[in-house]
């Protein structure tokens, strides 16, 4: 929805603080999540994510600060800004004792009351996971993807306008991974704004309109896949493999122009350049005048991972 | 009613382990009848008796005829060999043997003795004792107030042949009432098995915590989704209770449609009440479905045990009943034993029994207390 030619903001967090006894969850945290967009919410294991969504949710109390949805204030209690809301949990939310479809009307029967619009809603959100032929199995006979697809169901089949999907993926196998993906564009494409949260780059890369990397409980960076890899020094890093040995090599590379960092192990090396330029032209040039034999050689941008490794100094994914 | 609707749905999968205690139940209750009805229609049973008479005299010669006439009187061997034999292969039950001048000595009332031998522990040696202690003792009395041999006999002959007949006051035959306390008892241990099981694994899938923060983040009201969720707790339970009442109405209909069954129908209400607050304050403490399985297993085995719903409270040790006490499945089984005694039914009459009742309800409002103090220190502690 535009206003004045201004995208609204569905959600809005100001200063949110969140404490366990002395361990600060969510320090000062802000952020905002636009009409439409795909925000990808990315940090390592314990930086905050699920505290976030939670918080939001109003599962949990926080400290300071404040949250707004739709333009009200959230709590507990706002159950019209609720009926609008889909989560999809980390965790298989689905009953044991009910069949894929007695699972499905049960958890769109929660916002949904019309019986007729219901099954049509439920029909939508079968065919969007692809669980038609699995309608009358209970879950303990789903593999862990199809489990998975039932869990996305379950949290989106009353269609709502802002979808929160916490890492929907974890030991999801490739097949349904990709269905949930492709279900999830779907949904987007479909009108509702949707809070993403995983460690999987590439899935926020393939995904996310806007990412916000969390570290502990504080966003870091903020930004468009590429306004991110921006913000870093690093521009390009070239990897070859030497025939033999050659530690003279790996001084001569760190005196290059634009050289930030070399890395050497078993004859394999990895180069970290900055700025613009041909580096990997250079490289070859060099490599061929001073007779150097080498294989697969590769050239490639940084990752989601290299931002997050310069602005914290550790791995994404741990 | 979203939720209730679930819930019912959910019940259908516990339909199988609802059926498997029931046919149990009732294969128990269908036995157990029969079993009432074969022990009580009561048929005087005449023993073997072997009489050796040393003394051969007039009031020994009365005393035989007086136990011929209660009991069958066998001819063995006389020498210690026989007598053993006879006893060993049942060939006589209970051996009486008479010293020579008993008669005499019996008249002048000295201290005589007739010897027996006798199959030990055995019901049929008490009937002989029995039969033989009544007979000198009433011939005594006789003897002792100047009447001579033959008369003082005849006398004691005539005066044990008087029978009683005894007519049952109640219009309910007595068995029946045995029965219905005895399917009542068992109950206890079908009710808890099955009520416990099928609400506390529910109830665990409720409160899941994944599907706890669904339900939480949904539209639907706290109140709304609490009231839901009990009235399903207890139309399952109530529903589960009513079969076992509607098979009582099948099985012993005279006694279930009269007042004793009223009050049956009460005393198992109040156990009712009991086990469902009893399976809630379960699935406050633990969600874990074997740990719950196993405790529904000892709580109905145990209580059953130790309660007498499996052996009756008559032939429970004073330990074990001291123990009982604070169970309400006691209680309960002894009430259902005490209406089964009532001769008429009045205030004065089932005072005691609504005092049973009390204590039952007493347990079960102990059993909501504790879920509701559990309940506040897991709010704290979240």
């Amino acid at each position: 929805m535009m206003r004045g030619g201004m995208t609204l903001n569905v959600i809005e967090i100001k200063n949110l603080t969140k404490s366990y006894g002395n361990v600060v969850a969510l320090d000062q945290l802000s952020l905002e999540v636009k009409e439409g967009e795909i925000l990808g919410l990315l940090g390592p294991n314990g930086s905050g994510k699920s505290t976030c969504i939670n918080t939001i949710l109003s599962l949990l109390k926080y400290d300071e600060g404040s949250i707004s949805i739709f333009q009200k204030e959230m709590n507990p209690s706002q159950y019209e800004i609720k009926s609008q809301i889909g989560v999809v949990f980390q965790d298989v939310a689905v009953f044991e004792e009910l069949n894929v479809l007695e699972n499905i009307d049960y958890f769109c029967g929660l916002y949904i009351k019309d019986k007729k619009q219901r099954k049509q809603y439920i029909h939508d959100a079968v065919e969007l996971v692809g669980l038609q032929e699995f309608l009358k199995f209970k879950p303990k006979q789903l593999s862990g993807g199809l489990l998975r697809r039932l869990n996305i169901a379950c949290g989106i089949a009353h269609k709502p306008k802002l979808i929160f999907l916490d890492e929907p993926t974890v030991a999801v196998d490739p097949q349904s991974r990709h269905h949930i993906l492709e279900g999830i564009k779907e949904l987007n494409r479909l009108g509702a704004t949707i809070v993403y949260t995983t460690h999987y780059m590439e899935e926020v890369e393939q995904l996310c309109h806007r990412i916000v990397i969390i570290d502990k409980g504080k966003v870091i960076a903020s930004g468009t896949n590429d306004e991110l890899k921006n913000m870093i020094t690093l521009d390009e890093r070239i990897g070859f493999t030497l025939e033999e040995d050659n530690e003279k090599l790996v001084d001569d590379l760190k005196k290059m122009n634009n050289v930030i960092h070399v890395h050497y192990e078993e004859k394999t090396i990895h180069v970290s350049y900055q700025g613009k330029d041909d580096h990997l032209k250079s490289l070859i040039d060099y490599l061929s005048q001073n007779h150097i034999q080498y294989h697969q050689l590769y050239s490639e941008r940084p990752t989601l991972n290299d931002v997050f490794l310069e602005l914290t100094g550790k791995e994404l994914r741990d | 009613m979203i939720v209730f609707k679930n819930y019912l749905k959910m019940t259908k999968n516990y339909i199988a382990i609802i059926m498997l205690y029931s046919a149990i139940f009732i294969s128990f209750a269908v036995v157990q009848s029969l079993n009432q009805k074969a022990t009580t229609s009561y048929q005087k049973e005449d023993i073997r008796i072997a009489i050796i008479d040393h003394d051969q005299s007039q009031l020994t010669s009365y005393f035989k005829e007086y136990i011929s006439k209660n009991a069958i009187i066998e001819n063995i061997g006389e020498d210690e060999e026989s007598l053993k034999d006879a006893l060993f292969f049942r060939q006589v039950d209970y051996i009486m043997i008479i010293p020579q001048s008993f008669g005499q000595d019996f008249i002048n009332d000295q201290d005589v003795q007739i010897s027996t031998m006798q199959i030990p522990d055995a019901y049929e040696a008490v009937y002989g004792e029995t039969l033989m202690n009544r007979y000198l003792n009433t011939l005594q009395l006789y003897l002792k107030a100047g009447m001579d041999v033959s008369t003082a006999s005849q006398h004691a002959i005539k005066d044990l042949s008087i029978e009683a007949v005894v007519h049952m006051e109640s219009n309910i035959e007595n068995n029946e009432l045995s029965s219905v306390s005895s399917f009542y008892n068992f109950s206890n241990y079908a009710l808890l098995s099955i009520i416990i099981v099928v609400i506390s694994m529910i109830m665990v899938s409720f409160h899941h915590e994944p599907i706890q923060k669904r339900n939480l983040v949904s539209p639907l009201k706290t109140h709304t989704f609490q009231f839901q969720l009990i009235l399903g707790n207890m139309s399952v339970a109530f529903g589960i209770w009513l079969i076992y009442i509607i098979i009582s109405f099948i099985m012993y209909r005279q006694t279930m449609m009269s007042a004793y069954g009223l009050l049956y129908i009460l005393n198992s209400l109040c156990l009712l009440i009991f086990i469902l607050l009893f399976a809630f304050l379960l699935t406050k403490i633990t969600d874990n479905r074997e740990l719950i399985s196993g405790i529904a297993n000892v709580v109905s085995l145990g209580s059953s045990f130790l309660c007498g719903a499996f052996v009756p409270q008559a032939y429970l040790g004073q330990f074990v009943l001291n123990i009982a006490h604070f169970l309400p499945s006691y209680w309960f089984i002894k009430n259902n034993n005490e209406i089964a005694l009532l001769t008429h039914i009045d205030y004065e009459t089932i005072q005691p029994l609504l005092m049973n009742m009390g204590i039952i309800l007493v347990f079960a409002l102990l059993c909501y207390l504790i879920t509701l103090l559990v309940s506040y220190f897991q709010r704290r502690k979240a």
